[in-house]
């Protein structure tokens, strides 16, 4: 009966360890959700900034040529995180003198890992 | 006989506090995940309701030869006036494609400036369009007219109110703004979202409990200006 006893104990400091790692498991496991979760935010709202750029670009070559180079603007969003990189990358066509080649670049870092996207289209400028 | 004796009080008591303890830790981390994993899909129910309405209306305004942004409660309301010879190619109530009209000296195609007017506004749940502001306009409506009048309820466009699954498709959307820069031909798009988590009437919340809010911006250009 000492034993039964004694085992009783046990048990119970095992299901103790036992939950302990579980819970400790499934926080971590949530927790990387959140933070999927808000890379997926930090993401809509940057591709939709960058979408804008492009826009803004478009607009811009409607009535006068565009300006070949690269551009880099640190933006701040609202209700993102992490710093913004923002390079506007301009060049004309090879053989055009009114087509151009616009690439928009975001580059954020999360933690330690540099995260980025590129949004590529061809502009004419001046297009009216 | 002293083998088959009870349990001490001690060991009752023991016994009992780690069990209570137990249950304590399990139910804080049952009440935890749930929490947090309620709110990871909140947040990304949120952020797709407001990308998929954006683009939407990034497309037509991308499309538009005009667009012009009209106050309203809950944010603005916009009329897009789309070129001439439009086509629903994908069925959804809103022509995706154009024909050109005519074709200009330079090779330009002009598509004609009087095509259908596809609108954007909030209404209560019959989809008419509300001149005087009221507290019913929860809802975000699209409609397409031939002319230039106010949509009626008729005109609203039900395969983009309804969900496929039955339900209006976008409850989370809580105000659209639309500004225009008219000398650019840009036209700025703002979608509050948010997210139903801390009770199922978000228009009784205080903004302070809608801890899942999410804005979207986006501009767009009006590519289609050639009439």
């Amino acid at each position: 009966m000492h034993s039964q006893r004694g085992t009783m104990m046990v048990e119970l400091m095992i299901a103790l360890v036992f939950l302990a790692v579980t819970a400790s498991v499934m926080m971590r496991g949530v927790a990387s959700l959140s933070t999927a979760s808000a890379v997926a935010r930090d993401r809509a709202l940057i591709l939709s900034y960058m979408k804008s750029r492009i826009e803004m670009i478009k607009a811009k070559a409607r009535t006068t040529a565009l300006t070949p180079g690269s551009t880099s603007t640190t933006p701040t969003l609202r209700q993102v995180a992490y710093p913004l990189t923002c390079t506007e990358d301009i060049a004309l066509e090879p053989g055009f003198t009114n087509l151009y080649r616009v690439k928009v670049i975001g580059g954020w870092t999360v933690g330690s890992r540099g995260q980025n996207m590129k949004l590529e289209t061809l502009v004419v400028a001046p297009d009216e | 006989m002293s083998n088959r004796r009870g349990f001490s009080l001690v060991e009752l008591v023991i016994v009992t506090a780690m069990t209570s303890l137990l249950i304590g830790i399990l139910g804080y981390v049952y009440v935890w995940v749930s929490g947090k994993s309620a709110q990871a899909y909140a947040q990304q129910a949120v952020i797709s309701q407001a990308s998929r309405i954006t683009d939407d209306m990034e497309k037509t305004i991308s499309n538009a030869v005009s667009c012009t942004p009209l106050v309203n409660l809950f944010g603005s309301s916009m009329s897009c006036t789309m070129p001439e010879n439009g086509i629903d190619t994908n069925g959804d109530g809103v022509d995706d494609k154009w024909a050109p009209k005519l074709i200009g000296p330079r090779g330009q195609a002009k598509y004609g400036a009087s095509g259908k007017r596809v609108w954007y506004y909030f209404s209560d749940s019959t989809g008419s369009y509300l001149a005087v502001p009221s507290a019913a306009q929860r809802y975000v409506f699209r409609a397409v007219r031939t002319d230039s009048a106010l949509p009626t309820l008729a005109n609203a466009d039900n395969t983009f109110r309804n969900s496929p699954g039955g339900g209006f498709k976008w409850n989370l959307v809580s105000s659209v703004t639309f500004t225009a820069d008219a000398p650019k031909k840009l036209i700025t798009v703002k979608v509050k979202c948010a997210n139903l988590a801390y009770g199922m009437n978000r228009r009784a919340e205080t903004a302070s409990s809608l801890s899942r809010e999410f804005e979207l911006e986006r501009t767009v250009f009006t590519q289609n200006w050639r009439k």
